[in-house]
């Protein structure tokens, strides 16, 4: 087989294990990091209804990684489909064994490898982040340089890339999707960056709405449309946050909105108001235009699916078509509507509430 | 008009979903993202089974109503687009490229045939707001004892 290094030029030779290996490695690594920082902490969580634990070598990134997936917290731990095993060097004293790439000679963008359907890995270099996923021994692996390069968007979302990967293959479709809802079920918000999926969601849950989450969740189709939530964040502009008094108390990086977006943690002021999930009745597509009134409007399903797929499935490692298909199948399962936002925002969860209702 | 040997089928780095009448087209590689309508549609459903430039030109004509000449014209037109973005690979018969069986004949035009609507020329859709999002590098195949390094070439699968 011709091979050819994914190194740059100027990277030092260093041979390099195989993938096989390079799994065993990381679990004879992640046992000498958690031997060093004192033990496990795991985890367990229900996400997607699948039963996942997080192990953690010492207690470092539980505060940075688990908040977000609180709201899924076993009730009854279950032997876990999915395992991750979690570490960082600082407090384990441990790196990464070595891979593909390492920190001073990785490249400057994200570097993905899979081998075939069994073996998946990412690296972002900067801060340095790597997700490793063995798909049929459901075992996975994160791995940081320490909990302070932890960025707020991955405290906000994390695991994202081993979630997307794992969930994929067990009847799980990751979407860039908000979902709020009423004891009618729930309405997905969908719609790129900056189409107002965040805002809209969180005046829906100030409003006394079920939330399901902002950004990023999970659907099934095979027993109805569903979705399941994912993480109980919620992000926005530092200047948005003056209209929702009633969250400031979830906000999770007070002390740095100078610098990043607000981060809320939202089951701590909402309770139970954030949901497991929620049977989807209708597709939403926020648009701020900023008119006297919000108005709604049928759209086609095509409309709703080029609103989801592009941003769901373009940014993801190793988005295949089935992921496009699948929010095919969503798009076609439950009506879709535009939501034009006016300056009003509390007409949103009214407009949203109604919807449900008809649907 | 393209060579009658030269048949066309979708790049394999790109992914596609027809819905409500509309073609939904990603290139995962280059973060852009793409829709056709109406006679773009049909042009499209005929390139997934490996049609030739004449087959797509009579899956059109027996679905709308248009001279020869102009939908031979748009048609050339929307190939060279769907090339330049590629989201389509020319090939002739024999190739690699050829694993999908190529259509025999005339293509089947999705949907009926009964009523011809007024052929409009296709417009290929693009969207580039998401390319900022795009994965810097490219994702890099390998077989379980080769990794890190990547699958060659010669073993990329076929479309």
């Amino acid at each position: 087989m011709a091979q050819q290094t994914l190194r740059r030029p100027s990277a030092p030779a260093v041979r390099r294990p195989a993938a096989l290996d390079w799994a065993d490695r990381m679990h004879a690594a992640f046992a000498g990091a958690a031997d060093r920082a004192g033990g496990v902490v795991i985890h367990d969580f229900t996400i997607g209804r699948h039963p996942v634990q997080l192990r953690f070598a010492g207690p470092a990134l539980v505060p940075r990684l688990a908040p977000a997936l609180s709201h899924l917290a076993a009730r009854v731990p279950a032997t876990p489909a999915l395992t991750i095993s979690i570490w960082d060097a600082d407090s384990t004293a441990t790196s990464v064994p070595p891979g593909p790439w390492n920190e001073e000679g990785a490249d400057p963008g994200q570097t993905h490898l899979c081998a075939g359907e069994r073996l998946r890995a990412v690296f972002y270099p900067e801060p340095p982040l790597l997700s490793f996923l063995d798909e049929p021994a459901g075992q996975a692996f994160f791995w940081t340089r320490s909990a302070d390069s932890i960025p707020f968007y991955e405290s906000g979302s994390p695991l994202r890339p081993i979630f997307n990967w794992w969930m994929s293959t067990h009847g799980r479709q990751f979407a860039h999707a908000a979902a709020v809802g009423t004891a009618a079920g729930g309405a997905l918000l969908v719609g790129r960056g900056g189409a107002g999926k965040s805002t809209t969601a969180l005046a829906c849950l100030d409003a006394g709405m079920l939330y399901a989450g902002d950004d990023h969740c999970l659907i099934s189709t095979d027993n109805g449309p569903f979705v399941h939530s994912l993480y109980s964040s919620g992000k926005l502009n530092p200047d948005s946050l003056a209209r929702f008094p009633g969250l400031r108390a979830a906000v999770a990086n007070a002390d740095r909105l100078a610098t990043e977006k607000a981060l809320l943690f939202l089951a701590a002021v909402a309770g139970d108001r954030v949901v497991e999930g929620l049977p989807v009745r209708a597709i939403v597509l926020p648009e701020v235009c900023g008119g006297l009134g919000t108005e709604v409007a049928p759209v086609s399903p095509a409309a709703a699916l080029l609103a989801l797929a592009p941003s769901t499935l373009l940014p993801l490692p190793k988005s295949h078509a089935a992921g496009l298909k699948a929010l095919a199948v969503l798009t076609r399962q439950v009506p879709c509507y535009r939501l034009r936002l006016g300056a009003d925002l509390a007409e949103a969860p009214r407009a949203i509430s109604d919807l449900l209702t008809r649907s | 008009m393209t060579p009658p040997s030269e048949r066309f089928t979708v790049h394999p780095k790109i992914v596609s979903e027809t819905i409500d009448g509309e073609v939904i087209i990603l290139n995962l590689d280059r973060g852009r993202y793409y829709s056709l309508t109406l006679a773009g549609t049909d042009a499209w459903s005929a390139i997934t089974r490996a049609a030739n430039a004449e087959e797509i030109v009579d899956a059109l004509m027996a679905r709308y109503e248009g001279s020869r000449t102009q939908i031979e014209q748009a048609v050339g037109h929307l190939l060279g687009e769907l090339s330049r973005e590629e989201l389509i690979v020319a090939f002739a018969p024999g190739s690699a490229e050829a694993a999908a069986p190529p259509a025999n004949g005339s293509v089947p035009a999705a949907g009926s045939t009964a009523v011809r609507r007024p052929f409009e020329t296709p417009v290929l859709r693009a969207y580039t707001d998401m390319e900022d999002l795009l994965l810097l590098d490219p994702i890099h195949e390998v077989d379980e004892s080769g990794w890190p390094n990547r699958l060659s070439e010669d073993r990329q699968p076929l479309p």
